[in-house]
This record gives structure tokens, sequence and C-alpha cells, in this order.
């Protein structure tokens, strides 16, 4: 009988009762650090809008997002990542203090990043998705000085779907209730 | 996540939170000063205020700025002295600004000020040209590293203001189509030697 709990493609099921699935989902911490870091970036908002060069960021943001998404639909087997991850969070509520203290939008754009990394973390492969969150933030359009900002939208875009194609095709996510 | 990861986790929210809201009730001497000692007129020299419209005023927030039309001989030019003590996000790297304003870039150019290096832009937007010279000046060099000024102001920042006066953005734009000699507009322009 099928319980509709998946883990990484490893041949084995964990057996899937309601609450193991719940357990793995993210915590209520962690949502309100990636909250926390989300309003310290809400800067983003205004260079997204106003800024020629950092047009259709949100849209790299909305891609580059999924994996942390998918931690709903397709909870990992968390609890061995765990140290890395609060490792992460606490990076990120750090840069969230830096960025505030400093006064300096890209360190909480990082912040914002490694939250959200913390939440999606899984496994090596994370490092590039994780390089990859440089799509949507205005750090781009300034090392990439000499490019027209008619050409950073599908340079911003085409990361975001690298990066975000790369951790999601290469973690072997599987649906819940699939055999 | 066990319980003892959780906890440190909401005492490190909680700790960013308090942080980031107490700093604010440690304002930083501004560099109004410089903009306040820059003469209206003078030898050789003449200017009128240029008011900031209700977009630039809602972007530069509680920064502190200075927008005046310089005659300059018979140059004309717009200066701009920002100084983004209370809003720092005032001031951009100009190339990234004029780049998001629709502005490219198609030439860039060095120049000397007493020993210090400052920039001249070459701009085009559509079938408008526009110089533009920009530097960066903390009242003991010129410069025009945007990373300079981050970590500059950062640092201050951190350390309450002890590391030194806060950087200010000057901008030196041609006005209208006129063309400008700049090194002589420098050289007549002596007040704007001490920003």
């Amino acid at each position: 009988m099928l319980t509709g709990v998946l883990t990484r493609q490893t041949g084995r099921s964990q057996g899937g009762s309601p609450d193991l699935v719940a357990r793995d989902r993210p915590d209520v911490v962690e949502l309100a650090v990636v909250l926390y870091c989300a309003w310290q970036s809400r800067d983003l908002v205004i260079a997204w809008q106003q800024s020629s060069v950092d047009r259709l960021g949100w849209l790299a943001l909305s891609i580059w997002c999924l994996p942390a998404l998918a931690q709903w639909c397709v909870p990992s087997r968390r609890r061995e990542t765990e140290r890395l991850r609060v490792t992460l969070l606490g990076l990120a509520l750090l840069c969230g203090v830096l960025g505030e203290l400093g006064d300096v939008n890209t360190v909480q754009h990082v912040g914002l990043a490694l939250a959200l990394a913390g939440i999606a973390w899984r496994g090596k492969r994370t490092i590039p998705w994780l390089l990859g969150a440089i799509s949507w933030m205005p750090l781009l359009a300034w090392l990439a000085e000499g490019t027209a900002p008619a050409d950073l939208v599908p340079l911003r875009l085409g990361l975001a779907l690298l990066a975000t194609g790369w951790m999601l095709l290469g973690s072997r996510y599987r649906w819940r209730g699939k055999s | 996540m066990n319980r003892s990861s959780q906890k440190l986790l909401w005492g490190g929210l909680l700790l960013a939170i308090v942080l980031g809201t107490t700093w604010r009730f440690f304002p930083l001497p501004d560099a109004g000063d410089v903009l306040d000692s820059l003469p209206k007129h003078g030898p050789g020299f003449a200017s009128s205020e240029v008011p900031l419209t209700p977009q630039e005023d809602a972007h530069l927030g509680n920064a502190h700025v200075l927008r005046r039309i310089y005659q300059v001989a018979r140059q004309r030019v717009i200066l701009t002295i920002v100084d983004g003590s209370r809003n720092r996000h005032a001031v951009h790297d100009p190339l990234y600004c004029y780049r998001g304003a629709g502005w490219e870039v198609i030439g860039r150019r060095p120049m000397k000020i007493d020993d210090d290096t400052v920039e001249l832009l070459k701009l085009k937007k559509q079938d408008r040209q526009r110089e533009v010279l920009f530097w960066y000046s903390d009242g003991r060099s010129r410069y025009t590293s945007a990373p300079r000024y981050w970590w500059e102001t950062t640092l201050r920042r951190l350390t309450f203001g002890r590391s030194g006066r806060e950087p200010v953005l000057v901008v030196v734009e041609q006005f209208g189509t006129d063309s400008i000699n700049w090194h002589r507009m420098l050289r007549q322009f002596t007040a704007l030697r001490d920003v």
C-alpha cells in the first residue's frame, strides 16, 4: 500500500506516516528566518521596478526559488543535514544584521539566498544552485558592467534556469504518492 | 529540527531584530557642512539652485543633496553633491545609475584634480549625448571606486563614525548641449576643488 512519502532516489522507501512527512517539512523558525531576510531585502522590489538593468529580476528569483518551494512537496531526509542547515540559516541572520548595520543591500541579498539554501539543502548539488542566486541580484548588473540592459534579461533568466534545473533534475526528486 | 536548534535560531532571529532596531537610535554625524560650505557665487562663477523632482525626492529620501547650475566663465554645468549619511542607498555608482536610467557609456577617461584621479564619462541615450565628471570625496582624497565608497561608509557605520567623515558623491554634468572644456572649468571653479 502506498503511503505517499518519498525520499531521494536510493531504491528504499522510508515508510510513510504523515507525522514523518510533517517533520521533514521546514519548521516555523526556518520560515521566520526566511521572512526576516526577505524583509531585509525589500529594496529588491524597487530595483526591479525602477532600474532598467534589473528588469525581470523578480522572475529570476521566482524560478530560482523553486527548489525551496519543492521542499514542501518533496521533503528530503532533512535530519541528517540539520547542522548544516542551521549553519546556513545562522549565516543568513548574520548577513541580515551586518547588512542592516553597514547599510549594504548586497549583503542582505546574500542573506536571503543563504536562508533559502538552508530550506532547500540537498547535498553538494545545492552549491551551484546557491551561486546561481546572483541571477536575481542587482549585483549581477554591477558586475556585468559592459553588458547592455537588454542583454541582462536573458542572462538573468538563463542563469536562474540553469541553476534551478541543475538542482531539481540532479537531485532526482520524486513526487509524493508514486511508487 | 531538534529543539536546541530551534531555540538557537529563534534566539538569533530575536537578536538580529533587536540589533537592527536599536541601531537606528545612533544616528551618525553627516557631511552637511561640506554641502553648506560650497559657495553659490565667487570670482568667475555664479549659480542658481535646481529643485529636485518629486521622483528624485522620493528616491533620495533623507539624503542631503545639493544641486545647482553653475556658470563658470562662459561654461555651464550642473553640479550635484549627495551626502548619503542618512540614506546611503541614495548614492549609487554613477556607472550603474546612468545605465539603469537608460544611458549607454560610450567613453571613459581619467582626469586629475591635484593628485587625485576623477573620471569623465561620455554617455549616449538615443540621439542625445552627455559628458559627466564624477568622484567620491571623503575630505582626505578623491576617488572613483564604488567598492571603496561602500567600504568606507560601511566601516564608518560599524565604528559609529570614528573611521572618518562620510564620503560624498560629486557629479558634474554638462548643461544642455554645450560642450565643456573640463580642464579649464576645473581651473576656474576653484571652490569645487575644495570638495
